[in-house]
């Protein structure tokens, strides 16, 4: 008797609780490995990742957007900005970075033109002659590539989907200056009169002005 | 290695309707203690229109004319990141990363091209696009204007007078 109590008193100290409550630990998971069938060890270890998604066509609009000149670049954000707002924190001090790929277009948004009275008309004809007054062509628009980080081989920045709207929304104005300062309005100018050009002397008219 | 050009470049198109739908996204990703949920919705733009590098116009005897263009199709699809509503986002023992939601981003691109194609988008800008280059032409007082889509949208339509 007094040999068995010696036993139990060792057991019940030490290791042998360690021992006893892994034994358990163990058994709970065999258990619920044969409940959900799943692999009783691996499922510790593996991410469970679910999503869902829900869609809703909120508008269709009616357009007439003529683009004439594109600006691609590709961007490292905050490196390739050194002078940024002071009220962006994103990503500093992180040792984080993206790449961006972006694009700038104009052009003319004859939604608007197309729908001038008779008087205003951007495009008139006196007799054999047409006139083209299109004005200055405008920034159509901005558009972040929709990019898989995993395939670019580049880091998984640690950013939520509202820290990259603070980002694209700072560097909009500061990507659309850099198509500015490269004369995209210049060239979508020059590439939209001879779209025009091309347009109405296919229709027979060799005497076309441009007006300033 | 894609190259991008540091310049300007040439851009032909008519952008003659656009679609916008809004997604709302959850994720969730869960490992040992880590888990992390993200809840937010979105803005997707679709636009389809014509390319005009091939467009052709060719006088017609009696001073109409008749435009040539390549069919209708959908130019973009983009996720206006301006757009972004975050509801809520859980960020436990791990951060959220731009994989996690940017992955599903790009997969819903998929789903919504089909939707856009299925509600009858491009068959809009083909109609856009006729009443677009009829309207310029008019502007000069070229009334008789017909414009044709070649190969697969065929769909030959006369510009209203």
């Amino acid at each position: 008797m007094a040999r068995r109590k010696r036993t139990l008193s060792f057991t019940l100290t030490g290791g042998g609780v360690i021992l006893l409550g892994l034994l358990i630990v163990l058994s709970l998971f065999w258990v619920y490995s044969r409940l959900t069938g799943k692999r009783w060890l691996g499922s510790l270890f593996q991410a469970q990742e679910s999503r869902a998604v829900y869609s809703t066509l909120e508008r269709v609009d009616d357009l007439a957007l003529l683009e004439c000149a594109v600006y691609r670049l590709r961007v490292v954000y905050p490196f390739d900005f050194p002078e940024l707002p002071e009220d962006l924190p994103v990503l500093m001090g992180r040792n984080d970075f993206c790449v961006i790929s972006a694009q700038v277009t104009a052009g003319y948004d004859l939604t608007t033109l197309l729908s001038l009275p008779q008087d205003q008309n951007l495009i008139t004809r006196t007799g054999e002659e047409i006139h083209l007054n299109l004005g200055k062509p405008e920034i159509t628009s901005f558009k972040v590539a929709d990019q898989v980080v995993k395939d670019k081989g580049f880091p998984d920045m640690a950013v939520t989907p509202e820290e990259w709207r603070i980002i694209v929304v700072a560097l909009t104005p500061l990507i659309e200056q850099m198509a500015l300062d490269h004369g995209i309005i210049e060239e979508a100018e020059q590439y939209g009169r001879d779209f025009f050009l091309r347009l109405f002397k296919g229709a027979g008219y060799e005497n076309i002005t441009i007006l300033p | 290695l894609e190259l991008i050009e540091d310049r300007v470049q040439r851009m032909e198109q008519l952008v003659t309707a656009r679609q916008t739908y809004r997604e709302v996204i959850y994720t969730e990703k869960k490992l040992l203690l880590a888990d992390k949920r993200v809840l937010f919705s979105l803005i997707f733009n679709v636009e389809a229109g014509v390319r005009l590098e091939n467009c052709r116009v060719v006088k017609q005897p009696g001073g109409g004319v008749i435009v040539y263009l390549p069919p209708v199709e959908i130019l973009s699809i983009d996720a206006d990141e301006s757009s972004i509503k975050q509801y809520f986002v859980k960020e436990q023992l791990t951060p959220v990363r731009f994989s996690d939601f940017s992955t599903v981003v790009n997969e819903e691109k998929e789903q919504i091209l089909i939707e856009a194609r299925a509600s009858g988008l491009e068959n809009r800008a083909e109609a856009n696009a006729v009443n677009g280059i009829t309207a310029i032409f008019r502007m000069a007082q070229i009334e008789n204007v017909t414009v044709k889509f070649s190969e697969v949208l065929s769909l030959d339509r006369k510009g209203n007078n």
